[in-house]
């Protein structure tokens, strides 16, 4: 199998050559807008072909930490208790993924009542998520055809 | 419907709203840019009566914007604004919400002589773009400030501010459900936003979109005109100031930043809506609440394109992710925001 260029690089390649050569002498904006929304999903695209796989794994890593340390300080709910014997089951790490977003949405809903310290982790853990979309969509956010 | 058929259609559907188009020919057609549901296009027209601009605003068939919109509720406010003084919107002409001329809704307006307000904000010096606000403050207060018992039948008016605001709430709960996948942000959110209630405020005409981008500077420079009225509701005013708070911080010149205190004050002066009511952290507040409603749509759209990746509009809903993102990042800061005013009260 050719692994090389990687995926991000043929992505950032494409989106290179969209962004000088196809755009140059295009007076239509709304073909602007179009192209620059097409440049925007494959930037995306490349750096999570780089980086999934590895932030998926770290998310899940803190989030089950943290799960198992709301259970283990004898804080009551049925419900991430059996979300934590229910994660083992999964074999993908996509499935795996999924079933951590669902623990710290499970996280989420308890609120002020998880006490200063669980809660300040769990906004940690919500913190770590959106490092990781906002470097995906490269820090900030440009509406395309709008700026 | 090619848009090729638009003019004939625009004269006919002028034509049956009022006599003096009977006969009328375009003479100029110009696309406006703007807008992802909807075309629009200015026409310099000739009726009996002389020569005349027009707006078509045209939503092709099939054409699928982010959060789902009845036209008849589109068209009752455009009628009401144009039929009542206090806001500046523009002169609704003609409409055709049923395709008896267009195959889909159409609504055509009196074009008015004036610039994107946003340009207007892009040519201004930064240190002169506070003054630029208080027209944004003046004509928010405007929308607000509407009797909501002589809003149009067709909006659903809310029972009372607590059960408004929870029925807000629920929708976030709601889209993270319909989901094929848990949203951890969602569900954050929902319980948040309900153990931070912001003090009620009077129910009001809210536009929906309000932000620089659908205002048009009138040529007194005093005042702006408001447009795109698709999202009009009737809610909670801060949700619109919400809305603007998120735009300004995305699409610059952030007009909001260049003077806060100047905004507020003239907002609160035309609103009558005290400090406890109208400030930077309810504002904070209401950016949650009022984008549920288009992250829920990109929400939609994105399982879709997760179940069938040959749907129509592929790319948006590809680049919706990216908007979902940043709308995360949005709500996060104004979380913090809100938590820092609290603590350090």
């Amino acid at each position: 199998m050719l692994i090389s260029p990687s995926i991000s690089e043929i992505l950032r390649g494409v989106t290179h050559e969209m962004g000088t050569s196809l755009k140059q002498g295009l007076n239509d904006p709304v073909k602007n807008a179009q192209i620059d929304t097409i440049i925007g999903v494959l930037s995306s695209c490349a750096v999570r072909s780089e980086n999934e796989k590895e932030w998926m794994k770290k998310e899940v890593t803190s989030i089950l930490s943290v799960a198992k340390k709301f259970v283990s300080n004898d804080h009551s709910s049925d419900k991430i208790s059996k979300a934590l014997k229910d994660f083992d089951s999964n074999e993908s790490d996509e499935k795996k993924y999924q079933s951590a977003s669902n623990i710290l949405s499970l996280l989420g809903d308890l609120g002020s009542s998880l006490g200063e310290e669980l809660a300040s982790e769990v906004w940690s853990l919500m913190e770590q998520r959106l490092q990781h979309e906002a470097y995906i969509i490269g820090g900030g956010f440009e509406a395309a055809g709008r700026n | 419907m090619d848009i090729s058929a638009l003019p004939e259609a625009t004269i006919a559907c002028l034509a049956a709203a009022s006599e003096i188009y009977v006969g009328a020919k375009v003479l100029e057609i110009s696309p406006i840019s703007g807008g992802y549901s909807r075309l629009t296009f200015k026409y310099s027209i000739r009726t009996k009566n002389g020569d005349e601009d027009i707006v078509l605003q045209y939503v092709p068939l099939g054409a699928t914007g982010i959060v789902r919109i009845d036209r008849m509720v589109e068209n009752d406010i455009l009628v009401y604004l144009s039929e009542n003084e206090g806001v500046n919107s523009p002169k609704l002409i003609a409409s055709d919400v049923k395709g008896n001329f267009f195959d889909n809704a159409a609504f055509i307006y009196k074009a008015e002589p004036g610039r994107p307000f946003v340009d207007v904000c892009r040519d201004t010096q930064d240190n002169k773009l506070g003054a630029l606000n208080r027209i944004v403050a003046r004509s928010a207060a405007s929308v607000h400030g509407q009797d909501i018992k002589k809003l149009p039948n067709s909006m659903h008016a809310p029972t009372n501010w607590e059960d408004y605001l929870t029925s807000q709430i629920e929708l976030f709960k709601k889209t993270e459900s319909e989901s094929s996948k848990s949203r951890p942000f969602l569900r954050y959110m929902a319980k948040w936003l309900d153990e931070n209630r912001p003090p009620a405020a009077p129910l009001s005409l809210v536009h929906g979109d309000f932000q620089v981008s659908n205002m048009l500077s009138l040529n007194s420079e005093k005042d702006a005109l408001l447009v795109d009225w698709e999202l009009a509701h009737i809610g909670d005013p801060r949700e619109d100031l919400g809305w603007l708070t998120m735009v300004c911080n995305t699409i610059p010149p952030d007009i909001l930043a260049a003077d806060p205190k100047g905004f507020y004050d003239e907002y609160r002066a035309f609103s009558g809506l005290s400090k406890e009511i109208i400030n930077p952290e309810t504002s904070a507040y209401f950016l949650i609440i009022s984008s549920i409603r288009t992250h829920r749509g990109m929400m939609k759209s994105s399982d879709a394109l997760a179940k069938d990746s040959n749907q129509a509009q592929s790319v948006l809903a590809a680049y919706y992710l990216s908007i979902t993102s940043y709308q995360h990042t949005m709500w996060m800061n104004a979380v913090k925001i809100v938590e820092e005013m609290k603590r350090s009260r």
